[in-house]
């Protein structure tokens, strides 16, 4: 038989486990939730980003990737693109300087990692000897809703 | 009983959940060593590469992924009895097979050899440098097909025409023909990496004497060879022809004069030292091994002075130079360049660009030159052009 004060015991893990599985799924839902969004946000902007790129006035481009960049980015991210257009070659950061053409677009792809997003997609290269179809993964990742570093997976971003 | 019942139940609960590697691979393993499958084989070579990363240090040294080593190109041959399969390494993707399109050889210039033993075992792994030939590419009828060794993809352009089709089948055929083997002309060998805790049955190395995979004895590290030796098909020595008063190969029929390609090693000790191939080679030498490996502002921004001193090592004396990289190219001129032509245009090393500048860019403009695989300042640009502002921007080629 269970004397009443080990039922009063066993009542009370009961309860807190329930309560921390409740919490723990608001929690993960909540998490998941953001995740989606910071997902749908980088999306948008490589979907937009991909317009700027493939604009062959080059000011133009520069108007609508700071425009595009404003929005989505972190103020320090877009000063060190304007930054390095004018004092160095204009890498450009956002994809590692692999640039993006409409075969990206197709190919997109958005993932969750448990801290970072990878942003992946293909882009015809053109190197000295020919054009080469390359695979594309990125480290995105975001700080206060906005994109606040691109890198390539696991490695330094070329501004670090 | 039932609590017996319950224990069994238990156990084969947690085996199901665990690894389900575990009665199989050992099933997989004993039969492995009774048949020696080149299918079976190059899965295990792939699975170990992609497990070992770490410690094939040809990958690190290289900046390579296991990604980069296209399975579906794989050859069988054997050495010494001992199944090899060489597996050809290519960054990226080619987008098609049309070697006048993109395919110059330089693609295929590593592969990746695994040697099993007659266990099916690996026992070695190596890193091999070579070129294909001219009869490579006639013998595919110009078509390379280039992917992991699993299924079939169909590659678009941007007008959603299909430029290459990654063929499954293509790949296995190709894999189980015996005498597709020699037909690329270098082999230069670099260390091998003995796969930890086997016992090989026979400790010598490959060797591109022996194998089956090239024709050459030259080792690209031997630094006490003092003859120029082709670095194309490693004919040597070579012979200064004396209409250009450079090297050129008589096997392969590459000319050396502008300098295209490179000599091995020994080539420097020749005795043609003030040629202008040589002058031309310690230039892009010297820049590529000053170069940072890929772009960063905080260490880059200075192209101009990075092929200065290149020029530098061409004898040239840089005292007057002018400040911007955009306004070298009277200086060039001044030094014995000439400008080419951009029409139909191949770039050959010691090539050098100048650009100016353009709206919303740097006013300096940028310099680079190309070291026969890279155009190279400060940085090596990995690209045809160094930034989006640059592509269609005006600048001129110069050539020595």
């Amino acid at each position: 038989m269970i004397s009443t004060k080990n039922r009063a015991i066993l009542s009370l893990v009961t309860a807190l486990s329930v309560f921390i599985a409740i919490s723990n799924s608001s929690a993960e839902s909540i998490f998941t939730e953001n995740k989606d969004e910071n997902k749908n946000k980088i999306m948008q902007f490589y979907v937009n980003y991909e317009k700027a790129l493939i604009q062959e006035n080059y000011l133009r481009y520069c108007e609508m990737c700071d425009s595009l960049m404003n929005i989505y980015c972190t103020q320090e991210l877009c000063n060190i693109m304007k930054d390095d257009r004018v004092n160095g070659i204009g890498y450009d950061f956002m994809t590692n300087d692999y640039w993006m053409d409409d075969l990206s677009l197709k190919t997109l792809c958005v993932t969750a990692q448990e801290s970072y997003y990878i942003v992946s997609y293909q882009v015809i290269v053109e190197t000295p000897q020919g054009k080469v179809l390359t695979n594309v993964k990125l480290q995105v990742e975001m700080g206060d809703g906005k994109i606040c570093r691109v890198a390539p997976v696991g490695k330094k971003a070329a501004y670090e | 009983m039932k609590r017996l019942l319950y224990i069994i139940a238990l156990i084969i609960t947690i085996t199901a959940c665990s690894d389900t590697d575990g009665f199989f691979s050992v099933f997989h393993s004993k039969a492995g060593k009774t048949q020696v499958s080149p299918f079976l084989s190059l899965k295990k070579a792939m699975k170990y590469i992609k497990d070992n990363e770490q410690e094939l240090r040809f990958l690190q040294s290289r900046d390579l992924s296991p990604s980069d080593l296209k399975y579906g190109l794989a050859r069988k041959s054997y050495y010494k009895g001992q199944l090899l399969i060489e597996i050809p390494v290519v960054k990226g993707m080619i987008t098609t097979g049309n070697p006048l399109d993109n395919l110059d050889g330089r693609s295929l210039r590593t592969s990746v050899c695994v040697l099993f033993d007659k266990y099916g075992d690996i026992q070695t792994i190596e890193c091999i440098e070579r070129l294909p030939t001219k009869e490579y590419f006639d013998k595919h009828g110009n078509s390379l097909f280039y992917d992991d060794f699993y299924g079939e993809m169909l590659i678009y352009d941007k007008s959603d025409n299909i430029i290459a089709d990654v063929d499954f089948g293509k790949a296995i055929t190709r894999l189980s023909t015996d005498d597709e083997v020699a037909d690329t002309d270098t082999a230069i060998m670099l260390p091998e990496v003995v796969v930890p805790g086997h016992k090989p049955d026979n400790s010598s190395p490959i060797t591109p004497d022996d194998s089956d995979l090239g024709n050459s004895d030259d080792n690209v590290n031997d630094s006490d060879m003092s003859t120029p030796a082709c670095s194309y098909c490693n004919y040597s020595p070579l012979p200064v022809s004396p209409e250009t008063n450079d090297y050129y190969c008589p096997n392969c029929g590459h000319d050396y004069s502008g300098s295209m390609g490179s000599i091995s090693s020994g080539s420097r000790g020749g005795g043609s030292g003030s040629s202008s191939y040589h002058k031309i080679h310690t230039a892009t030498s010297y820049l590529t091994s000053h170069a940072h490996p890929t772009y960063n502002p905080k260490t880059c921004g200075y192209c101009a002075r990075a092929v200065r001193l290149a020029l530098e090592q061409m004898g040239i004396n840089t005292s007057d130079h002018p400040l911007y990289a955009k306004n070298y190219g009277p200086y060039l001129l001044k030094w014995g360049f000439s400008e080419i032509p951009k029409t139909g245009y191949t770039a050959k090393e010691g090539d050098i660009r100048v650009f100016q500048n353009y709206p919303g860019g740097s006013q300096a403009g940028h310099i680079d030159m190309y070291n026969g695989k890279n155009w190279v300042s400060d940085f090596i640009e990995h690209k045809s052009y160094p930034g989006k502002g640059y592509r269609n921007n005006n600048y001129k080629i110069y050539r020595r």
